[in-house]
């Protein structure tokens, strides 16, 4: 019973992604006045990449590394509540458990892309490690002053603690750690201004460069995982407690403003986004907790 | 003044195994290689069966477990290269103090053992090709010592005894100052912050072999140590607590930082080991049980981890003769295992599961949340952020990109890659069944106050949350299979040279290196100016100087001038001719 | 029974000899020095015996007791400071054979003996004249040997040791006249029995005076400025000479006078003792040349035996002497090792030496271990020792300073073993000697328990004057 929850969850996420994915095209291209692709295009690729013969490859740890992307975010989802519904192993997913799973898929993508030893995909990964100290660490400050009131860190109670009124929300509690948390989550979908580990103008798509095939086709349905993945847990801390149409409700309309600001934005060079990250979105978190402990 | 008879056998054993196999390296190469292992093993199984080891308390049993393994090992490394004869004895001798100081029950013992483990660390890396790291070594740790010395003295005068639960004896105000003191003592032995100048160094320069000593066991002095100092002391910890735990949470933060900018593999393990130690600290130095058993815990999987890390470093350099990561890189094709060894080492140096790094730093992070110092919480993390950042570096310039040396290199030696095997199993276990360490220090722990903290093997239980560490390896075997099984159906692939497709069909020379390694994090370099521009190291330049000032003020009395001498001597009569006028009768 | 005296007649007949066979033999005179220590080790030896069960050993002149005659005495602390002078300079004259001697070896060997002449003289007299006279003997033979290569430091340094030590024996000498005029004697014990008589302002002047007189001998702050210089001005060979050995006789001299004489001043020992061990130390730290910095580490630890005898306890007494042996062995074996590896000092010409040269550098690096106060080394015990019979006021100072030696040493091996080596002296001989060195402070680190026992057993005669009083003039009757 357990594993098919966990097959169907895995299997709708990845649905749920694409789509998500191929709306976002779909709006880009409208902001951008132009018609744009069909909102289920993002199967189409999926499909037809998996269905390419004889992809290139670099080597072992080149043919790993969209796995272990893949398998590792499978791995983190299992561990986020998703909606209301039953938790889906016994301990309910803790907060420290997600956060170091969470890391195993760029990790993956990292390890793969390194081996491809093609030098734009080598600066596209330092690139993402080191924004990676400015959006996690912010992340975490801004969800501390909610771990610290709850005195807990299981999601799942942190999530149904805020169901019932409006203002029992975290995002009305915690205004500026949502604030922040929205940032650092912009970020972590690697939207614009945050975009330097891709930045397809300037170094062809970061680590995916070499990339084609079936291990594009994964690193698709990864990253069709991660937007769920990394929206739901913004969702969890801050607008938790509903059911799961409104949790994927409110995922998606956090992705969708994610995706209408990239569409306007220019990207940061890469030190000034780690900056940027230390002043406003940090002090914005700190703002809370200051309040918070006040 | 009694010290303590199995602590002298077992040090005793281990130097007349070290001379044994220095004579035998004597003889030749290869009868030192097969004596060095036979003797070392038979060591520390006679050490180990002889003197009842397992029916020592808790914490120093454990402590007993994991320095065997890591000497194993690391004797394993030695025996593996062209280890320098003399490099066996002092070897031998530093394992032997180790063992010794942890079997210890008093501050005699303590101290001498101490001392002699520094002064077979400094003989080890001074009879190397570098040196300096070995004169850091002991400047600092002699100074350690005399610190250590200070605390003898003190428990000494005050209770007129030597073993450890003289402290018991003290006035509160006594007992943290002797706290104070002996805390000092072993941060120094592990690296903490204001500390660890001489930890880089030192480890660069000393023989790979005894690097994963020092990492992996000698550190764990330091650790056993601070953990006596906090659990003698009991609740009048507390007080200065705090400032333990931020001394650790500093080094943990800026440590990673330093280890991102390294160069060169060993001294990013360095610091890497600095950082993690820093966990160490943070733990001890909130002293309650959970956050001492996370602590301990930790110091088990930085002990696992991070000489498995210095040994596949040293497996390299056995084939490469280099442990500079701006000219290896590639090696996953030539030495597989040594890969997957060093892959695991960086995962559970990122604190992934499902290793052994993983339950210790959650144990730590669940402590801090109760502890509920949004600061050290949160630089916590950003000290597991750059762990993340400094291990993907190493794995990177190691074993990914182009392939840079000019020759092909084997896989590393068969010991070696048995030292490995040797880490990665307790790795793994450990890091699905972390209840398994636990049990060690169930007992002890006790004294320290209990937030409600439970455990079975598999799983731990706070009053935040409960884990199951075995459903989350578990679970996270299961999708990777999906995974792998998602990715065998799409059909096979072709392997096509690097430079086929990014070079496109431009013609380029293969001695232009086209991939980007040096300087990895510049972008961090950039942003963080601000922090490394203060180096603690021109603060001792300073101090040093400061006494050197003093010394000048001094100089001038030495005029070089006999006149003055002679008017000195007069003057010293005059003076004291006065005193005693004046009435100075302490003088007679 | 061998009288004491014999020791002293062997080495001024040898002396004399070396002289005479020097006439004739221009090379071979250097081969009289080890037999003469090998001799005088002899006879240690078999005088040890009665000593080591308790007893004094005496020797009188013309047949009288002591009071009535000028006195030699071999008690168990005279035996352990004089079977380490004969030891060491036994070490010294093989490793001078190999290494060679200074020339003309025809003036260098009857000096070095008339060296030990003086030390052995005044660790074995009973009589304060006599005491004086060998001063003296030890003086002038000390500023020859100093300005022996007659180059402008040596000569410099010889002429700053002659005056200050010229000041000193004379302070001295004023002292003993005072001490004369008030008890009519000049026996050691008879004084000490008698010191009552003296009026109490004359004492402690005579006590100053008798510091200030001493103090340069023993290097002790402010007496102490010729050290440096003389040290860095001889040839190295000398100044190993000079900090192993001869710096152990004015110590002696100093505690002898001041515990069994006068009975008096050990306060003002220790705060002397303070004082040269910080003012030494922070100015080795400061120094650059490498002579001058072991100078003033010698100093230091002068100034730390003289905390240890000025605590005055049983303990603390036993501790100065065992730092007496460490520090001579620790020091034989510095300075020799400096000697073969170079002959310029500075800290830049000392740069990476010890690669190049690397058996003495080792010894070196041991010894300074040993001096240190690390395990493996009989340094350790010392150290060990000391600091529980330290009192508590002193032990921040104390180890504040231990830091700031292991700082400066550090630092000069890590010169050492350094960097580019300069081409400086390359002759480098044989150094098994000061591997021996070596050895005997790792060996006596493990016979340890027995040498404490020895020490302790000299401790009493400084602890309870009227043993030694006792033993000198009634033991007989």
């Amino acid at each position: 019973m357990l594993v098919v929850k966990a097959i169907l969850t895995a299997i709708l996420v990845i649905i749920l992604g694409l789509l998500y994915g191929g709306i976002a095209r779909k709006v880009t291209a409208r902001v951008h006045r132009r018609y744009g692709p069909p909102f289920y295009q993002n199967f189409i690729d999926v499909i037809k990449l998996f269905s390419k013969r004889l992809p290139t490859s670099h080597g072992v740890m080149f043919e790993l590394g969209p796995v272990m992307a893949f398998g590792g975010m499978l791995v983190s989802l299992m561990f986020l509540p998703v909606g209301r519904g039953n938790p889906l192993f016994t301990f309910e997913g803790d907060l420290f458990v997600l956060l170091y799973l969470i890391v195993v898929a760029p990790l993956g993508m990292a390890l793969g892309a390194g081996q491809a030893s093609n030098p734009n995909a080598t600066i596209g990964i330092a690139r993402g490690l080191t924004l990676m100290i400015g959006y996690e660490f912010v992340f975490f400050v801004s969800v501390l002053p909610i771990i610290k009131d709850m005195h807990t860190v299981n999601l799942f109670r942190i999530a149904m603690a805020q169901s019932g009124s409006l203002s029992s929300l975290n995002a009305v509690k915690y205004p500026f750690s949502f604030a922040a948390a929205l940032i650092s989550m912009h970020a972590m979908l690697g939207e614009k201004p945050f975009d330097q580990t891709v930045a397809p103008h300037e170094i062809a798509s970061g680590p995916m460069v070499e990339y084609g095939g079936k291990f594009l086709g994964l690193l698709q349905l990864y990253h069709a995982i991660a937007i769920i993945v990394e929206t739901g847990l913004v969702v969890t801390f801050f607008l938790g407690g509903f059911s799961m149409p409104v949790f994927f409700l409110l995922t998606f309309v956090l992705f969708i403003m994610a995706v209408i600001v990239n569409t306007v934005m220019p990207r940061f060079r890469i030190f000034q986004a780690v900056q940027f990250f230390f002043l406003l979105p940090l002090v914005l978190a700190v703002i809370n907790i200051i309040i918070n402990a006040g | 003044m009694m010290v303590n008879l199995g602590s002298i056998l077992i040090f005793t054993t281990f130097i007349l195994a070290g001379l044994l196999t220095y004579f035998l390296a004597r003889v030749s190469k290869m009868s030192g290689r097969i004596g060095g292992a036979l003797t070392g093993l038979f060591s520390i199984i006679f050490v180990y069966l002889f003197f009842h080891i397992y029916s020592l308390p808790g914490v120093q049993n454990l402590m007993f477990l994991l320095i065997g393994l890591v000497y194993v090992s690391s004797l394993f490394l030695l025996v593996s290269k062209e280890t320098p004869p003399i490099q066996y004895l002092l070897f031998s001798g530093a394992a032997g103090s180790t063992f010794a100081f942890i079997n210890g029950l008093d501050f005699i013992t303590a101290f001498i053992f101490l001392e002699l483990s520094t002064v077979f660390v400094f003989l080890s890396i001074v009879s190397g090709d570098r040196k300096k790291g070995g004169f850091l070594y002991l400047l600092f740790n002699g100074t350690g010592g005399l610190l250590f010395l200070y605390l003898l003295y003190f428990i000494y005068m005050k209770t007129g005894r030597f073993d450890y639960s003289a402290i018991a004896f003290l006035k509160p105000d006594e007992k943290i100052l002797a706290l104070t003191i002996g805390f000092l003592t072993f941060a120094i032995k592990m690296g903490t912050m204001p500390f660890h100048i001489w930890q880089p160094y030192a480890y660069r320069d000393a023989d790979n072999g005894i690097t994963v000593f020092l990492s992996g066991a000698i550190s764990k002095i330091g650790v056993f140590g601070a953990f006596l100092m906090v659990f003698l002391q009991g609740s009048s910890f507390r007080i200065s607590g705090n400032v333990y735990a931020y001394l650790g949470v500093i080094t943990a933060v800026l440590a990673g930082l330093y280890a991102l900018l390294q160069e060169d593999a060993k001294r990013l393990l360095a610091y890497s080991s600095l950082s993690q130690l820093g966990y160490v600290v943070i733990g001890l130095g909130l002293a309650n049980s959970l956050s001492i058993s996370g602590a301990i815990l930790h110091a088990v999987s930085h002990g696992i981890f991070e000489s498995l890390l210095f040994l596949v470093v040293g497996a390299v350099y056995i084939r490469t003769k280099t442990t500079d990561l701006n000219k290896l890189g590639g090696l996953i094709t030539y030495m597989p295992i040594s890969f997957i060894a060093l892959l695991f080492g960086i995962i559970a140096t990122s604190g992934i599961p499902p290793t052994i790094g993983f339950p210790s730093k959650w144990m730590l992070y669940h402590a801090l949340v109760i502890n509920g110092d949004p600061v050290l919480l949160s630089l916590t993390f950003l000290a597991s952020i750059l762990a993340f950042l400094y291990s993907f570096r190493l794995v990177y310039s190691i074993f990914l990109g182009p392939y840079t040396l000019k020759e092909k290199v084997g896989e590393a030696p068969f010991p070696a890659l048995a030292g490995m095997v040797f880490f990665l199993l307790p790795l793994l276990i450990l890091g699905l069944f972390p209840g398994l360490v636990l049990k060690f220090i169930e007992l002890p722990v006790v004294r320290f106050g209990l937030p409600d903290f439970s455990f079975t093997p598999a799983t731990l239980k706070t009053p935040l949350a409960t884990v199951n560490f075995l459903t989350v390896g578990v679970v996270f075997i299961a999708w990777f299979v999906v995974a792998i099984l998602v990715y065998a159906f799409a059909g096979r692939s072709r392997w096509v040279p690097v430079k086929n497709n990014y070079t496109a069909a431009e013609a380029i020379e293969d001695e232009r290196i086209l991939h980007y390694t040096g300087d990895f994090y510049r972008f961090i370099r950039r942003d963080m100016n601000f922090l490394l521009r203060h180096s603690i190291q021109r603060f001792y330049r300073r101090l040093f100087n400061l006494f050197g000032v003093i010394g000048d003020g001094i100089s001038r009395i030495y005029t070089g001038d006999v006149r003055t001498y002679v008017y000195f001597i007069l003057l010293f009569i005059l003076i004291v001719l006065f005193k005693i006028k004046g009435g100075f009768p302490c003088l007679w | 029974m061998v009288s004491p005296t014999l020791l002293l007649a062997s080495l001024l007949g040898f002396a004399f000899l070396s002289g005479l066979i020097g006439i004739r033999f221009k090379k071979g005179v250097a081969y009289i020095l080890p037999i003469v220590f090998a001799v005088t080790l002899g006879l240690l030896i078999y005088m040890s015996r009665g000593v080591l069960d308790g007893g004094f050993l005496q020797g009188f002149t013309g047949g009288e007791k002591p009071p009535y005659s000028i006195n030699l005495v071999l008690t168990p602390f005279s035996l352990l400071i004089l079977f380490l002078v004969h030891t060491l300079s036994f070490l010294l004259s093989i490793h001078l054979l190999i290494r060679g001697v200074p020339e003309p070896a025809t003036k260098f060997v009857p000096l070095f003996i008339l060296n030990i002449l003086g030390v052995s003289g005044i660790i074995l007299t009973g009589d304060l004249f006599n005491l004086f006279v060998f001063l003296e003997i030890l003086s002038i033979s000390s500023v020859s040997l100093i300005g022996f290569m007659r180059d402008g430091k040596g000569l410099e340094g010889g002429l700053k040791y002659l005056i200050v030590g010229g000041v000193g024996s004379s302070l001295y000498l004023l002292a003993v006249i005072i001490l004369y005029k008030y008890t009519g004697t000049l026996n050691m014990a008879d004084v000490g029995m008698r010191i009552g008589e003296v009026p109490e302002g004359m004492r402690q002047f005579v006590m100053l005076l008798i510091i200030a007189g001493l103090g340069v001998e023993a290097e002790i702050f402010p007496f102490n400025m010729w050290v440096p210089d003389a040290y860095q001005g001889a040839d190295t060979r000398v100044t190993t000479l000079l900090a192993s050995i001869t710096s152990k006789a004015g110590m002696f001299g100093l505690v002898r006078v001041l515990f069994t004489v006068l009975g008096a001043g050990m306060n003002i020992l220790l705060y002397l003792g303070v004082i040269t061990f910080v003012i030494s130390e922070l100015m080795a730290l400061k120094t650059k040349n490498i002579k001058r910095v072991l100078a003033y580490s010698s100093m230091g630890q002068a100034g730390l035996a003289m905390i240890a005898f000025g605590i005055n306890t049983a303990s603390s007494i036993a501790t100065g002497m065992l730092l007496m042996i460490n520090h001579a062995v620790s020091k034989f074996v510095m300075f020799g090792s400096i000697e073969v590896l170079t002959d310029r000092f500075g800290l830049d010409d000392i740069k990476g030496i010890g690669l190049k040269i690397p058996v003495p550098a080792w010894s070196f690096l041991l010894a300074t271990l040993s001096l240190l106060g690390f395990p493996f080394f009989i340094g350790f015990w010392v150290k060990l020792n000391l600091i529980f019979s330290l009192k508590p006021y002193l032990l921040v100072p104390v180890l504040l300073i231990f830091a700031v030696e292991i700082a400066y040493y550090t630092r000069i091996l890590w010169t050492m073993f350094s960097g580019e080596a300069k081409m400086g002296k390359t002759l480098a001989g044989s150094s098994a000697v000061l591997l021996i060195g070596v050895v005997i402070v790792i060996a006596l680190a493990f016979v340890y328990p027995y040498i404490l026992n020895l020490s302790v057993k000299g401790t009493s005669e400084l602890l309870f004057r009227g043993l030694y009083i006792y033993h000198v003039l009634g033991g007989g009757l």
